[in-house]
C-alpha cells in the first residue's frame, strides 16, 4: 500500500510539472521515455521476473497499433474498441508463440522471439494493400477528438504515458507479490525445482508471457496515437524490440524503477546527443551502445544496483532504503 | 527458360549467397560452441573487416582481380587481433556475469559499433571499383556470379580447414574439451582463457575474412552487418547450437531457401520464409538439424 502511494505522489508531481512545462519539445521527449518506459516494465513480467530474454517485443507494440488504426480508418471501429481488439490480437499472438517457444531457454527463446518479431514486419511490409507496407500509415486529425484519442496538445498524451506507467508499475508490483509473481520467481532460481515443487512451470511462462504483451499492448496503441504516423520499420522493428529490453537490463531486473531509470537514461542521452551532434551523425547511436557495454562492464545488474552501491559507501548516510527492490 | 532451368538457377544463386552466411556462421557457432556465448555484435565485426578491406583495397590497384582479392589474408589477421583485443578487454571478464549481461554486452556493442562506424566514416554505401562486380561465368543455361562463387569456394575450404583444426590439431582437442566441461578441461591442465581467446580470435578472424570476401559485390555501409548476420543466427540454430560444420550446411540451406523464396512467391516474403522454417526447426528439433544430443563441435 505505502509503495502504491509512494507511486501515486510521484505521478502527481510529474503530472503537474508536465502540465506547468513551457517547452513542447521537452514534454514529447518525456512522454517518449515514458512510453518506452511502459514496455520496458511490461517486458520486465517475463524477461525480469523470469530472465527469458525476448527480442521480439516490438510485434506487441505494432499489431495492436496496426489493429487499431486499421478497423478506425478503414472501417470506422471507435479505436477504443479497436484498442481492445488490438490488444486481444496481441494477447492471442502471444500464447501461440509463447506456446510453442517457451521451452526453450536462454539464448534460444532470445533467437526465437528475434525471428518471431521479423516474420510480424516482413508481413506488415508484404500485404501492402492492407497495411500500406514500408510508407506506413498517417494519422492526421486538426481537432481534439478524445473518443478517438485524437488530441492536439502533446500534454495529452504526456498525461496518458505517466498515468499508464503508474499504472503498469503497480501492477507490477502487485504480480510480484502475488502467487503467480512467487511462481515466476521459482522459475527463475530452478525450473526442475520450481516443476517439482507443483508450479506448472509451462503454463506459468505463457501467462507471464501474455501479461507482459498486453501491457505492452496497451502502451502501443497510445504510442502510435501520440506519434501520429504507424512506422512498419520502427514500431515492428528489431531495433525496438532490442530497446525495449536494453533499458529494461540497463536499469536493472530487481527494482521496480529499473524500467524507468533506463528508459530515462536512454531518453537523455539521445535528446543530448542529438542537440549536440545533430540527429543523422550515429553519435546518439554510438554513445548509447558503449555507454551500454560501459555499464554492463562495471556493474552487469545494472544502474540500480551501481546507485545503491554508491549509496552504501555513504559513510554516514541516512538510515532510508532508496531501493523499491521487489522480489 | 524451362521449368527446371528456373529451379536449378534459384538453387546456384541461394547456394552461392548462402556461402557468405555459412561463413559468418561458423564463427558465431565455434564461438557458442566453445564459450557458451551467442555474439550479438558479430555482424558489426563483419562490417568492420569490410572497413578494412576497403580501406586496404584503396592502397593498392583495385580495378584488377588481385587489386581486390589481396586483402583478404590481411584483413583477416587484423580482424583476428581485433577479436583477441575483443576477448581480452571484454569477454574476459564479462564470462562470469552469466547469460543477460553477456547478450545485453554485446547487444550495446553491436549498436554502438554501427554508431562508431557512422561517426567515423559517414553513413554512405561505398564500393570499391573493381572488375568483379556483375560479373557472370555462363555454364550451360545456368550463370555463376564470379563474387559469391569466390567466397563460397572459399566458405568450403574454411570449413575443411576448421574441420581439420578441431579434430587434429592441439588446440582444436582443447577447444572441444572446454565444450565438453570446463572444469574438467582444467583440471587436465587446459588454460581455457587461452582456448577462448584463440576461439575469439579465429571466430572474428573468419568473419574479416567473409568481411573482405564481400566487398567486391555488396555495399559497405555502417548497418551492413545486420544483412548477414540475422540470416547466420538462424542458421547456426536451425544447424545446432555449437556444430560448426552444421553451421555451413544451416548458411547454405537459408541461402537456398531465400532465392527459392524469391523466385517462386515474391522477394519480400524471402525473410519470412526463413524465419518460419526456423521456427518450424526450433519446434520440431530444438537440438537443431545437425546435431547429435550434447556432443558439441
Amino acid at each position: 500500500m505505502k509503495r502504491t502511494l509512494v507511486i501515486l505522489v510521484v505521478w502527481a508531481l510529474f503530472a503537474s510539472a508536465g502540465i506547468l512545462l513551457r517547452n513542447n519539445y521537452l514534454v514529447s521527449v518525456a512522454t517518449s521515455a515514458a512510453f518506452l518506459a511502459v514496455w520496458g516494465q511490461s517486458w520486465n513480467v517475463l524477461g525480469g521476473l523470469s530472465g527469458n530474454i525476448s527480442l521480439g517485443h516490438s510485434m506487441f507494440v505494432a499489431i495492436p497499433a496496426y489493429v487499431t488504426i486499421l478497423l478506425f480508418q478503414r472501417a470506422d471501429v471507435s479505436p477504443l474498441l479497436g484498442a481492445l481488439l488490438g490488444i486481444a490480437a496481441a494477447v492471442a499472438l502471444a500464447a501461440v508463440i509463447g506456446a510453442a517457444t517457451l521451452r526453450l531457454t536462454g539464448p534460444y527463446f532470445s533467437l526465437a522471439t528475434l525471428a518471431a518479431g521479423a516474420v510480424v514486419l516482413s508481413l506488415i511490409l508484404h500485404y501492402d494493400e492492407l497495411t500500406s507496407g514500408p510508407s506506413g500509415i498517417p494519422i492526421s486529425f486538426a481537432h481534439d477528438a478524445p473518443e478517438k484519442l485524437e488530441f492536439t496538445n502533446v500534454r495529452a498524451y504526456y498525461l496518458i504515458a505517466i498515468t499508464l506507467l503508474a499504472a503498469v508499475t503497480i501492477f507490477l508490483d502487485m504480480i510480484k507479490r502475488s502467487r503467480l509473481g512467487y511462481y515466476i520467481a521459482a522459475i527463475k532460481s530452478s525450473e526442475a525445482a520450481a516443476a517439482a515443487a507443483g508450479v506448472r512451470v509451462a503454463w506459468v511462462k505463457v501467462l507471464a508471457f501474455c501479461l507482459s504483451a498486453a501491457l505492452t499492448a496497451l502502451g502501443g496503441v497510445f504510442y502510435v496515437f501520440f506519434i501520429g504516423f504507424a512506422d512498419p520499420n520502427f514500431l515492428a522493428g528489431l531495433a525496438l524490440s532490442v530497446k525495449i529490453a536494453l533499458i529494461a537490463v540497463v536499469g536493472g531486473t530487481g527494482f521496480l524503477i529499473g524500467p524507468i531509470i533506463g528508459a530515462v537514461f536512454y531518453e537523455s542521452i539521445d535528446a543530448v546527443a542529438n542537440a549536440y551532434f545533430g540527429a543523422a551523425g550515429g553519435w546518439d547511436v554510438m554513445i548509447l551502445g558503449l555507454s551500454v557495454v560501459a555499464i554492463v562492464m562495471t556493474d552487469p545488474r545494472g544502474l540500480c544496483f551501481m546507485a545503491e552501491r554508491l549509496w552504501q559507501a555513504i559513510p554516514f548516510r541516512p538510515k532510508v532504503s532508496i531501493s523499491a527492490r521487489g522480489v | 527458360m524451362n521449368a527446371i532451368n528456373v529451379l536449378a538457377q534459384a538453387v546456384v544463386n541461394g547456394l552461392l549467397i548462402g556461402g557468405v552466411y555459412a561463413l559468418v556462421a561458423v564463427g558465431l557457432n565455434l564461438m557458442f560452441g566453445v564459450m557458451k556465448l551467442v555474439n550479438f555484435a558479430h555482424g558489426e565485426f563483419l562490417m568492420m573487416g569490410m572497413y578494412v578491406a576497403v580501406a586496404l583495397a584503396g592502397l593498392a590497384l583495385p580495378a584488377t582481380f588481385l587489386g581486390i582479392y589481396w586483402v583478404a589474408v590481411p584483413a583477416m589477421l587484423i580482424m583476428a587481433v581485433v577479436g583477441a583485443v575483443f576477448y581480452l578487454l571484454l569477454l574476459d571478464r564479462a564470462a562470469k556475469f552469466g547469460e543477460s549481461p553477456q547478450i545485453l554486452l554485446t547487444i550495446g556493442l553491436s549498436i554502438g559499433g554501427q554508431g562508431l562506424a557512422q561517426v567515423l566514416r559517414g553513413s554512405d554505401f561505398k564500393l570499391v571499383p573493381n572488375p568483379i562486380n556483375g560479373a557472370a561465368l555462363h555454364l550451360g543455361s545456368i550463370y555463376f556470379q564470379v563474387g559469391p562463387a569466390i567466397s563460397f569456394t572459399v566458405a568450403i575450404a574454411v570449413t575443411i580447414v576448421m574441420a581439420w583444426i578441431l579434430r587434429s590439431t592441439r588446440f582444436g582437442k582443447s577447444a572441444r574439451a572446454v565444450a565438453e566441461s570446463v572444469e574438467t578441461a582444467e583440471m587436465l591442465g587446459i588454460d581455457a582463457r587461452r582456448v577462448y581467446m584463440i576461439t575469439t580470435a579465429i571466430a572474428i578472424g573468419l568473419v574479416g575474412l567473409a568481411g573482405a570476401l564481400v566487398i567486391p559485390y555488396h555495399f559497405t555501409f555502417p548497418n551492413v552487418g545486420q544483412n548477414f548476420v540475422v540470416v547466420a543466427f538462424l542458421a547456426i540454430v536451425i544447424a545446432g547450437l555449437g556444430s560448426v560444420i552444421g553451421a555451413v550446411f544451416g548458411g547454405l540451406l537459408l541461402g537456398v531457401m531465400q532465392s527459392l523464396t524469391a523466385a517462386y512467391l515474391d522477394i519480400d516474403l524471402s525473410t519470412a520464409a526463413i524465419y518460419v522454417l526456423f521456427l518450424a526447426v526450433l519446434l520440431l528439433r530444438p537440438q537443431g538439424l545437425f546435431s547429435r544430443g550434447q556432443r558439441t563441435l
